[in-house]
C-alpha cells in the first residue's frame, strides 16, 4: 500500500498552472482543449487517489499526468515530434516552477487581451488563473452562472479569432498591456470588496485571488514597477480591514464602527512595504492615490485621528489624475473630518447637481451625516430619506434607515 | 474476519466538479480510506482506467473490441477489498463511500473462502 499524504496543495492553482503551461503547448487558440486536458487530469487524479492515496508529491504527479495527456493528443494528430517531447520533458524542479511562473504571466496578459471587453477579461482570468468554475465566479461576482459561462465561451472564441499569441507583449506595447491587466486585477478586488458583507466566503476569496496575482506580477523579474506596487499596497491595505467589515449578524460596520484592534498587522505593514517601493518612479497612477488613502485609514488609531489632510491630499490627486464627481464627494467628506461639516458642506454644494451624482445615494447620505453634525436635523433627516430608495444594497438601506429614525427622537 | 470487494460504478458527478470541488471529494475519499487502513481492513485498493479491451467467443473465433459496451453508469472505475466480519457489516461500512455522494453506485461481493 502506498503511503498516504496529506493534501498540502491547492487543485484551484495546480489547475491554473496546468492551464497555463498546457497553452503554451497548444497555443492561445486552444485554450478550451487545454482546459479539456487539465479537466482530465483531475478525474484521473481522483480515480487513482481515492484508491491508492495522495502521493508523495502531487503536484508533480499532476503535472506528469498532464503532460502525457498533451503528448497523446499532439501523438492523435500527427503534431507529436521529438523536439516537442524533448521540451516537455527537459523542464525539471527548480527550473520549473520559473517555467510556471513564466507561463502563469503570460495568461495574465492573455486574459485581458485587447480584443476581450473587459467584463470578459475579469472571467476569464478568475477561470483560467483562479482555477474558478462560472459557478463559483457567478457567486463571486453577484451573476447568473449562465453569464458568465456565456463570457467565458465568448472570450475564447475572440482568442481564437485575435490569433493571439502566448508571448510577452513587445517593449513597446507592454506598458499599455500591463495596464489592462492591472485594471483587470484592479476591478477583480474591488468586485470581492465591495460584495463582501454575509457569511460567504467566496467574495473574499476573489479579493485574495486578485492579491495572489497581483503579488505574482509584482514579484517578476525585470524592472520595477511602481504601478503594480501601488496596486498591490492598495490591496494589501484594504484586505487588512476585511474581517472587520460585518458585525457578527453580517450586517456592514462603517469605518467608524469597526473594531480597528482586529485589523490585520501582517497586512497593513506589507501594503506599507509595497507602498514605499511604489514610490520608485514619477508617474503617479490613480493606484497610488487609493492605497495613500486606504494608507492613512490602517494607520490611524481612532476615526478622528486620522490624517485627514494626507486623505484630501490624496482625493485631490486622484481627481487630477482621473476626475470624477465621486471623488470630489469623497474628498468633501475627507474635507468635513479635516475642517468640520460646515466646509464639507459647502464643498458638496459645488457638485451636487452633477448628473452623473443624480442617482447616488452616498451623495444624499454624506449630506445627512454633515448636517446631523450641524444639528440641523429636519434637513438631514429629509436627506438620508432621498438616499434610502437610490442603493440596492439592503445592508446599507437599513443602516440608512436606522439613521433617520434616531434622527427622528431629536426634533 | 472475512474478506469483501467494493466494486464501483458511474461516479459521473465528477465531471461537473471545478479544481475547488475535486479538492475536497480526495480529502473526502481519503478520509474514508484512511479509516478502512487504521482499522487494519484495508487490502488493497486500485482504480481502474478508462480504456478496456472485450474479448467475446464468436463462431468459434475469439473477437477483440475496444472499450466495455455497457452504459457509463456500468463501467467499474475501482474497487476496494477490506476485511469485515459478515456482509452486514460490510454494508455498514460501504455507507460512508463518498462515491455514493458523487453519483455512484456500490456493489458489495464477499470474497469466497473455503480455506
Amino acid at each position: 500500500m502506498a503511503m498516504i499524504h496529506e493534501l498540502e496543495i491547492s487543485f484551484r492553482r495546480e489547475s491554473a498552472r496546468i492551464v497555463a503551461s498546457l497553452t503554451r503547448t497548444f497555443g492561445p487558440a486552444r485554450l478550451a482543449l487545454a482546459e479539456d486536458v487539465a479537466q482530465e487530469t483531475f478525474l484521473r487524479a481522483l480515480r487513482v487517489w481515492s484508491a491508492k492515496g495522495v502521493p508523495p508529491e502531487p503536484a508533480a504527479w499532476l503535472h506528469r499526468v498532464a503532460r502525457n495527456l498533451a503528448l497523446d493528443v499532439l501523438r492523435r494528430e500527427g503534431l507529436y515530434h521529438p523536439q516537442a517531447l524533448a521540451e516537455h520533458l527537459v523542464v525539471t524542479a527548480p527550473e520549473f516552477d520559473n517555467v510556471l511562473a513564466d507561463d502563469e504571466l503570460r495568461m495574465l496578459f492573455l486574459c485581458s487581451h485587447p480584443s476581450l471587453p473587459v467584463e470578459s477579461q475579469i472571467a476569464l482570468t478568475l477561470n483560467t488563473l483562479g482555477g474558478l468554475s462560472a459557478k463559483e465566479i457567478a457567486h463571486g461576482l453577484l451573476a447568473k452562472e449562465s453569464a458568465i459561462a456565456q463570457r467565458i465561451v465568448r472570450a475564447k472564441r475572440l482568442l481564437q479569432e485575435s490569433q493571439a499569441t502566448f508571448e510577452m507583449p513587445s517593449a513597446n506595447e507592454l506598458p499599455a498591456r500591463k495596464e489592462a491587466v492591472l485594471k483587470v486585477l484592479y476591478l477583480l478586488f474591488n468586485e470581492g470588496y465591495k460584495a463582501s458583507h454575509g457569511p460567504d466566503l467566496t467574495r473574499d476569496d476573489l479579493c485574495h485571488e486578485a492579491i495572489l496575482l497581483t503579488n505574482r506580477l509584482a514579484n517578476h523579474p525585470g524592472p520595477p514597477d511602481p504601478a503594480v506596487h501601488a496596486l498591490l499596497a492598495l490591496m494589501l491595505l484594504q484586505a487588512s480591514r476585511l474581517p472587520t467589515r460585518t458585525n457578527e449578524v453580517g450586517e456592514l460596520c462603517l469605518l467608524e464602527d469597526q473594531d480597528r484592534g482586529q485589523w490585520d498587522l501582517d497586512l497593513i505593514q506589507a501594503g506599507l512595504r509595497h507602498l514605499a517601493l511604489a514610490a520608485n518612479g514619477d508617474r503617479m497612477t490613480v493606484y497610488h492615490c487609493e492605497a495613500a488613502i486606504a494608507a492613512a485609514h490602517a494607520t490611524a488609531p481612532s476615526l478622528t485621528n486620522t490624517d485627514w489632510e494626507a486623505v484630501v491630499e490624496a482625493y485631490g490627486d486622484l481627481n487630477r489624475i482621473a476626475p470624477s464627481p465621486v471623488v470630489g464627494l469623497n474628498r468633501a467628506v475627507a474635507l468635513s473630518m479635516l475642517r468640520g461639516p460646515a466646509v464639507g458642506l459647502e464643498e458638496i454644494q459645488k457638485i451636487e447637481s452633477d448628473p452623473r451624482l443624480a442617482h447616488y445615494h452616498l451623495l444624499w447620505a454624506a449630506q445627512g451625516s454633515m448636517l446631523e453634525r450641524l444639528g440641523r436635523y429636519s434637513e438631514a433627516e429629509c436627506a438620508y430619506g432621498k438616499a434610502m430608495p437610490l442603493t440596492q444594497n439592503e445592508a446599507e438601506r437599513s443602516l440608512l434607515n436606522e439613521r433617520r429614525q434616531g434622527l427622528r427622537v431629536l426634533f | 474476519m472475512k474478506k469483501f470487494i467494493l466494486l464501483i460504478r458511474g461516479e459521473d458527478k465528477w465531471e461537473q466538479l471545478s479544481p475547488a470541488e475535486a479538492q475536497a471529494a480526495v480529502e473526502k475519499y481519503s478520509a474514508w480510506a484512511k479509516k478502512l487502513r487504521e482499522e487494519g481492513r484495508l487490502v488493497d485498493a486500485e482504480g481502474l482506467a478508462p480504456e478496456a479491451r472485450h474479448l467475446v467467443p464468436h463462431e468459434g473465433q475469439i473477437v477483440v473490441s475496444d472499450g466495455p459496451f455497457t452504459e457509463t453508469k456500468e463501467i467499474v472505475g475501482g474497487y476496494y477489498v477490506f476485511t469485515a466480519k459478515d456482509l452486514d457489516e460490510a454494508t455498514e461500512i460501504c455507507r460512508a463511500c463518498p462515491s455514493l455522494e458523487y453519483g455512484g453506485n456500490v456493489e458489495i461481493r464477499p470474497v469466497m473462502d473455503y480455506s
